[in-house]
């Protein structure tokens, strides 16, 4: 069987066996969903008392924050937990049980390291935002902004896929890798808890074009807004967050791909 | 004489642990830098033209929003520890059975731990971090008189934290997995110690729930106490709720600690 | 030929940590290296059916060869080739005729029981429905694996655990089964069983077998070629008759007696290689093959009273360190 028709019953047989063990599939979901009601609260007791920041009101930036949460979740839930496991998988050599098998090596350590279901807390809280932010703001909906909207949630969730996939791939290389990953994964990421408006140029340019973690929510928030707080750099980025996580993906892949070559050559 | 000795000897140990993952720690630091930034960037755009903003304390300024937030990144090194993992570890491995046995107190041998870990996480990363922040963003001198009260209601913030995580440390050993309960707490807990959101920009009814928890003790009182935002009596009535917390948790901990004992004992670990 | 290996070699490169703290500075601006070879020129083939015994020290390169052979690995020099094709350059063809045992790391998956992980691997290998059951059928005659079968793998006891790895390794029906270290840990009954298993899927499917490892009675009783390694190079290759007489035959006594015997150089019997009487410790080596240990013991009862003894054969290590000393004459 092919390795991407493994994978989906892979996950089939992990959802069954998961789903036995009611108390942590639902805990699980339940704490995450809960870790970031306590975020929104945040967010609301701010623009609760300061009502705007740079433009943009409440609602616009619980767009701009979901739109990251959600993807977030979306594409964790595959890859997260599993890659996170490759640095003790190569410092224990267990990591060679994945190469002995007949798959695709990325898909094997997904299916087979494939635990987790938290991250489907992000995706139901998500769902719940999106449906009161669309309520509350006033878009104009049409078949195309919702086709957009769509693969915007699918481009996002792609390049959280390849940062993902990106630092821990460094595990290849290096042993200690972990301090790299969190500070890009992590604290990167914070800025993009309002709109990159509000930062300088440089910061801007950094979060678009260096590590582009602008095109997960600021870039297609301002598309529903209708451009909200004026333009940055140029409109068409706007469009661009499908392709953007495409292409970066490709990359991360890529980079996974010499990774593999690498632990090839050099072992344990 | 001699406790105290072996209690100095485990702060030395963790001091040492830490100074050997050094690589790790220009990371820290750096990490802890650019979450500085992001907020410094934050509170100006939410700030405005005014640069101030009146609150249940009166008038806050921008550069009491930047004061506040150099200090809660800084001193977040201080309350942030680590002591549920160590509990958590030591009973895996089933060492928490040795500390019955030893002539010692478990708790007292934690924090001791956690101060040397603290002194190693104020030298290296709080200096640093709170140096850049001062060059970078300028600070609010403080009166001699806020600066000392400052530092005791730290202190007691750092000890309410303690005896927050210890006490979920000991729950841990109790029920097994509260890996899930120990994030609810850390949530509940980023909110309401004002480690992020000073208080004083809560809604009236949120404020008053936020009394009721021991969270604000840890960072929203200290940091409240250095900018003057209260006078000296309130400080003192403020440093004297940390106190009461600190009654209230200590007790709390003893009994956590009494039933973990007695569930040692019976199932033998 | 299945396997073959002709002047194969791989090195790493293994940082120096220089001396002292200008040492560790110096480190800090450029890293020194040291080269090591793990595998060094060395050159072997393996015909079907045969049944291998990979012999060596820790460190030796036999996990470096394996790795190489399993296509996980890639060498510095020289080839490698499995069936025809180069395993490191087509992994995923050379993976699907191979099955792979490591001692120490189990390949099953942690959270599923054994049955849902044997149920995947039909589907990854492409398994006909029928000799997968027939297969597992087999298994569980010989191994036994149908009693602990719906065990989530996490429950089980290393045994256990080892004949899952063993029945997975091999429900695809591969050409080649490659062993590293797989009875380590084991107690007696379980190493039995497997030599036993090893033995069968031998004889009825002509299942290559290279098997590394220390205990020479997994080599004993399972394989019939023996290949010596030490520090990367190739030492012996030859049936495992062969090694036994040349190397194999210096055996250990030792005995406690009640008081020390005089005269103990008395004890001149033809084969004893060499004596050690410390006290009324008593040790004894010499050549199975000349003299056998009721004769030592005989002369030793006609004089003193024995309190207690053991005889070893000689081990692994011994072997190789006589053959060490063979080689270097």
């Amino acid at each position: 069987m092919g390795s991407l028709r493994l994978y989906w019953k892979f996950l089939g047989v992990f959802l069954k066996s998961k789903m036995e063990y009611r108390f942590a599939f639902y805990s699980e979901i339940f704490i995450n969903f809960f870790s970031y009601v306590v975020t929104y609260a945040g967010i609301w007791i701010i623009l609760n008392k300061f009502q705007v920041i740079n433009g943009w009101e409440l609602w616009d930036i619980m767009l701009l924050y979901n739109l990251n949460l959600f993807s977030y979740g979306l594409g964790s839930l595959f890859f997260f937990v599993p890659l996170q496991e490759l640095e003790s998988m190569v410092h224990n050599g267990s990591f060679d049980g994945i190469l002995i098998r007949p798959m695709n090596p990325l898909l094997h350590l997904l299916a087979s390291r494939q635990r987790y279901v938290g991250f489907l807390g992000h995706i139901i809280l998500g769902t719940i935002i999106f449906i009161l932010c669309f309520a509350r703001l006033e878009i104009e909906w049409s078949f195309v902004k919702v086709l957009y909207l769509l693969s915007v949630l699918v481009g996002a969730s792609f390049i959280h896929i390849a940062i993902i996939l990106f630092t821990c791939s460094i595990s290849l290389w290096l042993v200690q890798s972990m301090a790299i990953r969190d500070i890009i994964i992590y604290d990167t990421r914070r800025f993009m808890d309002y709109p990159i408006s509000i930062y300088g140029t440089v910061i801007q340019v950094i979060l678009t074009f260096i590590i582009p973690y602008a095109f997960i929510n600021f870039y297609p928030a301002q598309y529903f807004l209708g451009g909200k707080g004026g333009t940055l750099f140029h409109p068409i980025l706007q469009y661009l967050t499908p392709a953007v996580g495409l292409f970066l993906f490709t990359l991360a892949y890529k980079f996974w791909q010499v990774g593999i070559n690498h632990y090839e050559s050099t072992g344990s | 004489m001699k406790r105290v000795r072996i209690y100095i000897e485990y702060a030395k140990n963790a001091f040492k642990e830490r100074f050997a993952f050094r690589t790790n720690y220009l990371f820290r630091i750096g990490g802890r830098l650019l979450f500085l930034f992001a907020q410094v960037y934050i509170w100006r755009a939410l700030m405005g033209a005014n640069g101030q903003v009146s609150t249940s304390v009166g008038t806050v300024t921008l550069q009491d929003m930047v004061t506040y937030i150099i200090v809660s990144t800084t001193v977040a090194t201080l309350i942030g520890n680590n002591v549920i993992d160590v509990i958590d570890a030591r009973v895996r491995s089933g060492e928490i059975a040795m500390y019955l046995i030893r002539p010692m107190n478990f708790r007292n041998m934690l924090f001791s731990s956690t101060m040397g870990a603290n002194l190693f996480n104020f030298l290296f990363i709080l200096l640093p971090v709170l140096i850049f922040g001062v060059i970078a963003f300028g600070f609010m001198t403080p009166s001699p008189a806020n600066a000392a009260l400052f530092i005791l209601a730290l202190i007691n913030g750092i000890v309410i934290s303690f005896f927050i995580n210890y006490a979920i440390g000991l729950l841990g050993f109790l029920y097994m997995s509260i890996w899930h309960f120990r994030r609810f707490i850390g949530d509940l807990m980023s909110l309401f110690s004002g480690s992020l959101i000073p208080l004083w920009f809560f809604p009236g009814w949120l404020a008053k729930v936020s009394e009721f928890l021991p969270f604000p003790m840890t960072f929203y009182i200290p940091i409240q106490i250095l900018l003057g935002k209260s006078d000296v009596l309130d400080c003192m009535l403020l440093i004297g709720r940390q106190l009461l917390w600190i009654v209230v948790l200590y007790g709390v901990a003893k009994l956590l600690w009494q039933g973990s004992v007695k569930r040692l004992v019976i199932q033998g670990g | 030929m299945v396997i073959r290996v002709e002047n194969l070699t791989k090195e790493f490169k293994q940082r120096k940590a220089r001396a002292g703290l200008m040492g560790a500075i110096k480190d800090l601006f450029h890293r020194e290296y040291r080269i090591i070879k793990a595998v060094d020129h060395i050159s072997f083939s393996i015909n079907k059916g045969e049944v291998v015994g990979y012999i060596g020290p820790n460190g030796a390169g036999k996990s470096t060869t394996m790795k190489i052979l399993c296509g996980i690995l890639v060498p510095t020099n020289g080839l490698a080739e499995v069936n025809g094709i180069i395993p490191y350059e087509r992994r995923e063809q050379n993976a699907r005729k191979i099955g792979v045992v490591f001692g120490q790391r189990t390949q099953l998956w942690w959270d599923l029981p054994l049955s849902e992980t044997l149920d995947l691997m039909k589907y990854m290998y492409d398994i006909p429905n029928q000799r997968y059951q027939e297969n597992l059928r087999s298994f569980s005659e010989i191994l036994g694996i149908d009693k602990f079968i719906h065990t989530p793998v996490r429950q089980l006891s290393l045994g256990q655990r080892m004949r899952a790895d063993l029945a997975c390794a091999l429900l695809h029906d591969p050409d080649i089964l490659y062993l590293d270290e797989p009875t380590i840990g084991l107690d007696v009954v379980v190493k039995e069983n497997v030599r036993e298993f090893l033995r069968e899927v031998n004889k009825s499917r002509h299942t290559t077998i290279l098997l590394a490892t220390h205990d020479m009675f997994d080599i004993e009783k399972v394989c019939s070629r023996a290949l010596v390694i030490h520090q990367g190079k190739i030492m012996y290759d030859g049936s495992l008759d062969k090694l036994k007489n040349d190397y194999g035959s210096e055996s250990t006594l030792k005995a406690e007696l009640a008081d020390t015997v005089a005269g103990i150089d008395g004890l001149s019997i033809p084969g004893i290689h060499e004596m050690n009487l410390n006290g009324t410790n008593l040790i004894v080596k010499y050549d199975k093959n000349a003299v056998n240990s009721a004769a030592i013991l005989r002369w030793l009862a006609d004089r003193t009273i024995i309190r207690d003894f053991r005889v070893t054969e000689a081990s692994v290590e011994d072997i190789i360190r006589k053959m060490y000393k063979g080689f270097s004459q």
